[in-house]
């Protein structure tokens, strides 16, 4: 029986064998395993893409969150400005005139009344100042402007009652239709029903243009004015001081 | 023949997996040109054993996040130097002789053509002996290398290519009778 030993092992082959042992790999092969293996260890093969990003995509996120918080304060703040003057202007309703308004249900902005007060008086100014000399002739306003808001036709029959008063007593306060139809007030001829109010502004202004000429001793220009004034608002009454004032037409101081 | 010591080898892969790239130097000089002279006596050529060479270092070190220290770096390493040469056989269609355990032909033909010298120059039995390894059926010779060359016992050997310890056992005992055989001697 063959000792197990030695059938599995042979000293003679074994150290002949490692006598023969010389080859050994060549120097590139070396370098070129040795130059993957530390490439592998610097760049690791298996990184997840959370690892790749790292803290760049957090310091991203907290950079836009701090910039978009920072618009909307600044919006926010910015708002405010921008809203409250017209908020203010548009919403403010300043306690009403008396007289000013009759109807209530149309409460006029502030700046639009102010505006459109100014332009009124910037054309009576025009009328009065520059064109009533020239034009003792009709003006062309043959009827008041359309565009002017139901207000100012609401303020006319204000005014124009006021305006009315002092001249007589016992002109009616407001006009009206049946005033009007009854003819209760004599010489005075009341806005007809239905017909276009003129502005109580401009018609004052012009009537006082006419008391201001009398007084200048200029009765030929008065009574054109006036004879202008009657072409464009013929029912609108004229205080009896200005008729008394005016000679009649014809009968003229030689 | 005295055993290789791996006693540090386990460490230095670990370190490597660490990401010591020196400590991967140190590993591939202890085991460079035994294995290299594994994969020059398995194959049929310098040019292909040098490519399978280098795929087995490349396995290792790609396997590397995986390595345990639950068995010696030297059985894991052949391991994968094993099972690199059996895909090239199986590329070859020389898969076959992987499954020859025994086969005296090789021997007996190898014997009756060239008798040794019994005084024969030792380069010339060194040269002898390379010639009947190479004679040696793949399995059988591989057991052989596996023991003279890497240095495993024969336990490790059977670990290293997937067999029982007996099978192991056996090949070696045919390689060993043929290799006398073979050199002029007794089987």
């Amino acid at each position: 029986m063959n000792d197990p030993d030695k059938t599995l092992h042979d000293a003679e082959l074994s150290n002949l064998y490692q006598r023969s042992r010389r080859e050994e790999p060549p120097m590139a092969l070396d370098s070129a395993i040795l130059s993957q293996a530390r490439q592998a260890v610097e760049k690791p093969a298996h990184k997840p893409l959370w690892r790749h990003i790292g803290w760049r995509m957090p310091l991203a996120t907290v950079a836009v969150a701090m910039l978009t918080v920072s618009l909307i304060i600044q919006m926010k703040q910015e708002q405010p400005e921008i809203l409250a003057p017209a908020s203010r202007e548009m919403f403010d309703v300043s306690p009403m005139e008396e007289g000013t308004f009759m109807d209530e249900d149309v409460p006029e902005p502030k700046m639009e009344r102010e505006r459109r007060a100014s332009s009124v008086q910037k054309k009576d100014r025009e009328l009065m100042g520059e064109t009533v000399p020239e034009a003792m002739q009709a003006p062309a306003l043959s009827a008041p402007s359309p565009t002017r808001s139901p207000a100012s036709r609401q303020m006319f029959k204000q005014q124009s009652g006021s305006a009315v008063a002092p001249a007589s007593n016992n002109a009616p306060a407001a006009a009206s239709a049946d005033s009007l139809k009854s003819g209760a007030v004599s010489g005075k001829l009341q806005p007809e029903a239905g017909a276009e109010q003129p502005s109580g502004l401009q018609t004052e202004n012009w009537l006082q243009r006419i008391r201001q000429l009398i007084d200048q001793g200029k009765q030929d220009e008065a009574r054109e004015s006036l004879n202008a004034f009657r072409s464009a608002y013929p029912a609108y009454p004229i205080p009896e001081e200005i008729i008394s004032a005016i000679e009649p037409a014809g009968v003229r101081p030689d | 023949m005295g055993r290789r010591d791996d006693s540090g080898d386990e460490e230095l892969m670990l370190r490597y997996k660490a990401g010591s790239a020196d400590a991967f130097s140190l590993l591939y000089g202890r085991h460079k040109a035994p294995l290299y002279r594994y994969m020059l006596r398995s194959c049929e050529s310098k040019a292909v054993a040098e490519e399978l060479y280098q795929d087995v270092w490349i396995s290792v070190i790609q396997a590397r996040s995986h390595y345990t220290a639950s068995a010696k770096f030297s059985t894991w390493l052949y391991s994968i130097a094993s099972n690199r040469l059996v895909d090239h056989y199986r590329k070859q269609g020389r898969w076959e002789e992987y499954l020859v355990d025994d086969s005296d032909e090789y021997c007996a033909v190898a014997a009756s053509s060239e008798q040794p010298e019994a005084q024969a120059d030792i380069n010339q039995q060194m040269q002898r002996l390379l010639y009947c390894l190479e004679q040696l059926p793949p399995p059988q010779r591989q057991v052989f290398l596996l023991k003279e060359e890497a240095g495993l016992s024969l336990k490790a050997v059977a670990a290293s290519i997937g067999i029982g310890v007996e099978a192991v056992k056996s090949r070696m005992r045919y390689a060993l009778g043929k290799l006398r055989l073979c050199m002029g001697g007794e089987a």
